[in-house]
């Protein structure tokens, strides 16, 4: 049998800490999403459809890019100051091309999914508005995240496909669930 | 003819630099990121939002034990959480050589899942205790302490198990099928891991229900 690169107590020892650190913002997000379903957003069932929808797009698109770059990195074709740059921007571009497309469709297809199960629907224009901007402001902010994350754990040694996901995950559910909030209460209320 | 050689400059100026693009490998990168990324982000959107009409439903369940909502986002997440990261660390050994098909299940991937089913079970307990500790501070309605751990080991063992069984099995295909584990294997465990979630979260209410009747020291 094969050598490994880890050991189990290594890998715990490595994430255990991260994962502690960042419960505080899952919690947050459970009071936020407690709070929102019981007041703001119980007579709106397409932004409930939509929650899951945002809580993983978000940290998923943004772990998909910091695990490209990890690879880059551990493969030599992108140091740690980004280069070569073009390369770095057209990976950040397809991310943000993917999140356009996805957050678009998630926007068309709960608002029909609502209309089908609850007889209700949002107005079609403010409800893209909403979602596109949430999803697009958080995935290019946990990206940029992402990037300086990962390459903070190079530099200081840590293993980054260890730490860098419960911080992009954690705080992408934080952060699109938070957004699409603050948009619904600024456009749709 | 000076007209139409003038024009086909100017043309000819305007089209090299985007053909000239359109031929660089930073293009490629582009275009295999969209191509492998979006038709299953666009499946990821679809489970999602079958998670939320799900979820949506549970109204009742909110009612019958109060402060469940606090932890289910840090119950999904501990999918994001641990599920992923050992996605990204196969997908990483996938790149070095170290994971394939022909070297089977080996010390990597064993030393990878016993860690992911240790992780799991440390960030249930640390997520149904601060669960309580924050329900009780921020004064939400609750359930007991040995009502949250037990939704959250609950949680941890049976879907973080499955789901780290799945993640290897998952990345084993992507390499068979020519796939960057990168880019495939985070949004297919996060859609599955949701779906497996939220039918699990449904198990979780009833067993939770059940289990108080005849021991009513959960909620």
């Amino acid at each position: 049998m094969t050598e490994s690169r880890f050991t189990i107590l290594g890998i715990v020892k490595q994430s255990i800490v991260m994962i502690y650190a960042v419960m505080v913002f899952s919690l947050l997000t459970g009071a936020t999403f407690d709070h929102a379903i019981n007041t703001l957003i119980r007579d709106r069932p397409v932004i409930i459809i939509l929650i899951p929808a945002f809580i993983n797009l978000t940290g998923d698109l943004s772990d998909v890019f910091a695990s490209r770059l990890t690879s880059y990195f551990y493969k030599g074709e992108i140091d740690l100051n980004l280069r070569p740059f073009k390369l770095f921007i057209m990976n950040y571009l397809a991310i943000l091309s993917v999140a356009l497309t996805s957050f678009l469709f998630a926007a068309i297809l709960g608002n029909i999914f609502s209309l089908i199960v609850y007889g209700l629907i949002e107005p079609w224009f403010h409800l893209i508005l909403v979602v596109l901007l949430a999803g697009m402001i958080g995935t290019a902010l946990m990206s940029a995240l992402g990037t300086l994350l990962v390459r903070l754990t190079i530099r200081y040694n840590f293993d980054p496909d260890s730490v860098i996901s419960p911080i992009t995950t954690t705080g992408g559910d934080f952060i699109g669930s938070s957004l699409l909030i603050l948009f619904v209460k600024i456009i749709l209320l | 003819m000076q007209f139409r050689d003038g024009f086909r400059n100017i043309t000819n100026r305007i089209m090299d630099p985007v053909i000239a693009f359109k031929k660089s490998t930073e293009f490629k990168h582009f275009k295999r990121i969209y191509w492998e990324a979006t038709p299953i982000a666009l499946l990821t959107v679809i489970a999602e939002l079958f998670a939320g009409i799900t979820l949506a439903s549970f109204e009742k369940y909110y009612l019958l034990i109060p402060g469940i909502l606090l932890v289910v986002p840090g119950m999904m997440e501990s999918r994001g959480n641990i599920i992923t990261s050992l996605s990204k660390r196969l997908g990483t050994s996938v790149h070095l050589g170290v994971v394939k098909i022909e070297y089977g299940v080996n010390r990597e991937i064993i030393v990878n899942f016993l860690a992911t089913v240790f992780l799991n079970i440390l960030a249930a307990l640390g997520m149904g205790t601060l669960g309580y500790v924050a329900a009780v501070a921020l004064g939400i309605p609750h359930i007991s302490l040995l009502g949250y751990l037990f939704a959250t080991l609950f949680m941890a063992l049976i879907v973080g198990t499955f789901l780290s069984v799945l993640t290897i099995i998952v990345v084993f295909l992507a390499t068979y099928f020519n796939f960057d584990p990168d880019n495939v294997t985070i949004p297919i465990i996060a859609t599955l891991g949701d779906i497996t979630t939220v039918f699990f979260i449904y198990v979780l209410v009833e067993t939770l229900l059940w289990l108080n009747e005849h021991v009513p020291v959960f909620l």
